[in-house]
């Protein structure tokens, strides 16, 4: 793909990493904020949208605390709301619930599943296999060594090169 | 450059630090504008003094009429001034009054030094038109005064002439090395800042943000800390330079006077801050989108 194609193609993927990479001098706010603001939103038309993200994720009370200040878990949500602000067509997380405790994991995937409702597509690596069962609608892919397999012999929609 | 220096919102200045972008550089370019403005302004001096020797001077003769008898002197006098006047090349002729030449003989003579039967020559100061050479008068000179003796001032001030000529060239070369010193200061920066912010940087690409957007948040930073540097360099060679023409107005010298800035030169050292700035945002962004592209 073209360099210059990048950021549009960038901007339709949400990303949440193992590690947040959330920036370390901004606030929580102004983190879940920076995709919008890269997309070039208005500041008038993200301030509600922004809140209300950091309201769902238990964070309202803690808009202008700094990375450091907050715990790995509360890092985790503020990732996870950035990931998401923008609607990305497709949600690729990593381990997204693996700093957070069992009720916030599971609010956590069902916001997941609401999106993927609302038309995008969600990846999700983990090693929570319990958890990841609570919810009907994921699919289930399992892989180990770089090669996808089925963990329980019970996957519902394999890939092309297991059947074979 | 309006697009260059299109503002951002607060929000977007804050995606990078607060503080100082690249630690000394403002410092830098300040000692590069100091010296930059002070190389200018010798180099725009010297340029004013050497017009103002060709102008002045080295376009004038200076005849004197050499006759010892002091009635002939006068007369071929006399007839030196007709003569110059009436010629097509000469512009203007002035014979010195004895009082003048009283004045100018005084330090060696002392006072009343002329009032003796000292023989001194007649003097008369011609100015040539531009083109003119003194050899194209000497005929009709030596004709109407057999003792004259011309004295071409342009011979005597051209080894004059291309020494500030060598000097001007020499300060304005000193302007180009330190525009070109400031220029790689910029770069190095530039590049300092994006080790720093790397990861910054990356995240705001996996957000999608373009090279422009990105290259942006540092140009704005690096034209502050350039103007910054400008403003205090300029400010500071300004003032020497201030100091420096009071000291040249002491001496009195019509040669080192007409080395002072007229207004035009002052508006010309001014607008280097400006242009250092414009320079600054320019090499920081094409240092930028260079380096960026070849990140992922």
């Amino acid at each position: 793909m073209p360099r210059k194609r990048l950021p549009g193609f960038r901007r339709r993927i949400g990303v949440v990493f193992q590690d947040f990479r959330l920036v370390t001098h901004l606030s929580a706010f102004d983190n879940v904020a920076l995709p919008l603001r890269v997309a070039g939103v208005d500041e008038k038309d993200l301030q509600g949208p922004v809140s209300e993200m950091l309201a769902w994720v238990g964070l309202g009370h803690r808009a202008s605390a700094r990375p450091a200040t907050l715990s790995g878990g509360e890092q985790q949500r503020v990732a996870i709301a950035r990931a998401v602000i923008a609607r990305p067509e497709l949600l690729v997380a990593d381990e997204p619930t693996g700093n957070v405790d069992p009720e916030m994991a599971k609010r956590l995937l069902h916001l997941f599943d609401s999106l993927n409702k609302l038309g995008t597509t969600i990846v999700v690596a983990t090693h929570d296999l319990h958890l990841i069962s609570s919810i009907g609608s994921f699919e289930m892919l399992r892989l180990d060594r770089g090669t996808l397999l089925d963990p329980t012999g019970a996957l519902r929609h394999p890939p092309r090169r297991a059947e074979a | 450059m309006s697009a260059l220096l299109q503002t951002m919102g607060a929000a977007d200045r804050r995606l990078l630090p607060e503080g100082r972008l690249a630690g000394p550089m403002p410092w830098v370019i300040a000692i590069m504008m100091f010296l930059t403005v002070l190389a200018a302004a010798a180099g725009l001096g010297l340029g004013g003094a050497a017009a103002s020797l060709g102008a002045g001077l080295g376009n004038r003769v200076t005849v004197q009429i050499l006759e010892p008898n002091p009635d002939r002197r006068e007369a071929e006098a006399a007839r030196a001034v007709a003569r110059l006047q009436a010629l097509p090349e000469v512009a203007s002729v002035r014979r010195l009054a004895p009082a003048e030449m009283a004045e100018l003989l005084e330090p060696w003579l002392g006072p009343g030094g002329l009032e003796g039967d000292l023989p001194i020559p007649a003097m008369i100061d011609a100015q040539l038109i531009p083109g003119a050479r003194a050899d194209s008068i000497r005929p009709a000179l030596t004709s109407a005064a057999p003792s004259a003796r011309i004295d071409d001032n342009a011979q005597w001030l051209a080894p004059l002439g291309r020494l500030i000529s060598a000097l001007k060239w020499l300060a304005l070369g000193l302007v180009a090395l330190m525009i070109a010193a400031t220029a790689a200061t910029v770069v190095l920066a530039a590049r300092a800042a994006l080790d720093t912010h790397r990861a910054t940087i990356e995240v705001l690409h996996l957000m999608g943000a373009t090279d422009i957007q990105v290259a942006r948040l540092f140009q704005r930073r690096i034209a502050l800390d350039a103007l910054f540097g400008g403003v205090v360099g300029f400010a500071a060679a300004a003032l020497a330079l201030l100091l420096i023409g009071r000291r040249i107005g002491a001496l009195g010298s019509d040669l080192l006077g007409s080395a002072n800035l007229p207004a035009t030169g002052w508006l010309a050292l001014a607008l280097l801050p400006v242009l250092g700035v414009g320079l600054a945002m320019l090499v920081a962004r094409a240092t930028i989108l260079r380096a960026l592209g070849r990140m992922l």
